[in-house]
């Protein structure tokens, strides 16, 4: 006998809640694990600690420079690969993919024997950057911005082109057509890729560890500051450090989020 | 008035390349009532976006009056395309957060402000929607949007309309009532090239083109 198809339905929705709802409890567990592992006295003694603020501030400070560098470069390029076609597209295309499969640690690798070449060794000269914060910006910059221009080339992708045909018509340039009719309607993906490419500069490790190192009071972040607190063997300040990331990102995306429905984002 | 010669265009992705235009030649002169036609796929928007200055083609020269559209600098292909060019689309395309009469003076002009206004005035009672000057677009049925539309494209008083499928979305009133602008216009010096699937603007057309293959043909 045939089920009802709303029956079938429910059965379909179920296999899908199923898996969500795995995803979800995972995440959270390892949230509560966390949180049930600390108390509040070590997260006032994390707070406490002058490396910690250190490193909290200067993560914050970091990733805020990368998400908004990382916007600033994703808009042109994400605008250009989603309305132009040019010989080598598709190898440009890969290039910019490659930040996101490479491992980590080849990155930070990569960037240190970039600063060792000669070309490297100009920029060196004017402007110290290997192990010092510029290399922390660096670092977090050199794979967050991949994720923001695939945001934004999606973004792109998805806006219709006719709008901006329209403001030709009328007598724009194509520039002006970009900036006055395009770019607002990007407002949500802009903030969106923003979002990404902050979190993931937030959470950044490997790169950072091998081109800035994890110096304390100097280029340690709050990632960085998890894994030398774990080195020596002190889990409660680790997780407790972790329980901080974890809060700060909560609380930058939400209100992000928010402040971007309320401009119908 | 104007002039395309050997035009082509080759549409490319990662994946495709689709070659729909292949050295089309076209004329259209000053009170011509031109329809292209052509089935969907066939190239009518491409042509029409070339020929109005908007999408550089592959190859060929578009010449609008004397000059040569693609030789200008963007910001001179800009102020021709504004001066020159009007164009009418199949979804109107209004801004939706101006009123009719602020959508006719979005158009870039040389016109001071008090004679933007009385342009913007003076077309909008010519299409009899004076009334409805203060209105935004989600107030106006879609005759009247696209009657709107067609006064922006005429705001410039330009020497060509290019309008792709304009009365595709109107009832048969509405599609008459700007056909007749449209043929108005031609009247007094204007060129139409419309692209349409619909057989009822013919009876207004001085000759129609069929798109096929990437050329123009007459039958």
């Amino acid at each position: 006998m045939r089920q009802p198809a709303d029956k079938r339905d429910r059965g379909f929705l179920a296999f899908l809640a199923l898996f969500a709802g795995l995803y979800v409890a995972l995440i959270l567990g390892m949230l509560v694990a966390d949180a049930t592992y600390t108390t509040p006295r070590d997260l006032l003694n994390a707070l406490e600690s002058e490396e910690i603020r250190y490193a909290a501030k200067l993560s914050l400070t970091s990733s805020t420079i990368t998400a908004l560098l990382s916007v600033w470069f994703a808009v042109p390029i994400g605008y250009l690969l989603s309305r132009t076609e040019f010989t080598g597209k598709s190898f440009v295309d890969g290039v910019l993919d490659i930040p996101i499969v490479l491992p980590p640690m080849v990155i930070g690798l990569s960037l240190l024997i970039l600063f060792q070449s000669p070309l490297g060794e100009a920029i060196e000269s004017q402007v110290p950057v290997t192990y010092r914060v510029p290399s922390v910006i660096l670092a977090q910059f050199a794979v967050s911005c991949a994720f923001a221009v695939r945001t934004m080339r999606v973004t792109f992708d998805q806006l219709p082109v006719r709008p901006e045909q329209v403001a030709l018509t009328l007598g724009a340039s194509r520039a002006q057509a970009f900036w006055r009719v395009t770019l607002p309607q990007a407002g949500g993906g802009a903030l969106s890729a923003g979002l990404l490419a902050w979190a993931r500069a937030l959470g950044e490790f490997g790169p950072i560890l091998v081109f800035s190192g994890a110096t304390r009071m100097k280029t340690e972040v709050l990632p960085s500051t998890v894994w030398l607190e774990l080195s020596t063997g002190n889990l409660e300040a680790a997780v407790a450090v972790s329980l901080l990331m974890v809060l700060a990102a909560i609380t930058v995306l939400v209100t992000a989020r928010a402040l971007g429905v309320r401009r119908g984002w | 008035m104007i002039r395309a010669r050997s035009i082509e265009h080759t549409w490319r992705d990662a994946s495709a390349e689709v070659r729909c235009l292949r050295g089309l030649d076209l004329e259209l002169e000053a009170g011509e009532f031109c329809c292209l036609r052509g089935v969907s796929g066939s190239g009518k928007t491409t042509l029409l976006l070339a020929l109005g200055g908007m999408l550089r083609p592959s190859g060929g020269t578009v010449q609008i009056g004397s000059e040569d559209l693609y030789s200008l600098s963007s910001g001179a292909r800009a102020r021709a395309r504004a001066q020159q060019v009007g164009f009418v689309f199949q979804m109107f395309h209004l801004v939706p957060y101006l009123s009719a009469r602020d959508n006719l003076l979005a158009v870039r002009s040389d016109l001071s402000r008090q004679e933007r206004e009385a342009r913007a005035d003076e077309l909008l009672e010519s299409v009899g929607l004076q009334h409805r000057a203060d209105h935004r677009p989600a107030a106006l049925s879609a005759g009247e949007r696209q009657r709107v539309a067609v006064c922006r494209a005429l705001f410039n008083k330009p020497t060509l309309i290019l309008a792709d499928e304009p009365t595709g979305n109107l009832d048969p009133d509405s599609a008459e009532v700007v056909l007749d602008l449209l043929t108005q216009y031609t009247a007094g010096g204007g060129a139409v090239l419309m692209a349409t699937h619909s057989q009822t603007p013919e009876s207004r057309a001085s000759r129609t083109l069929w798109l096929r293959d990437g050329t123009l043909h007459t039958s």
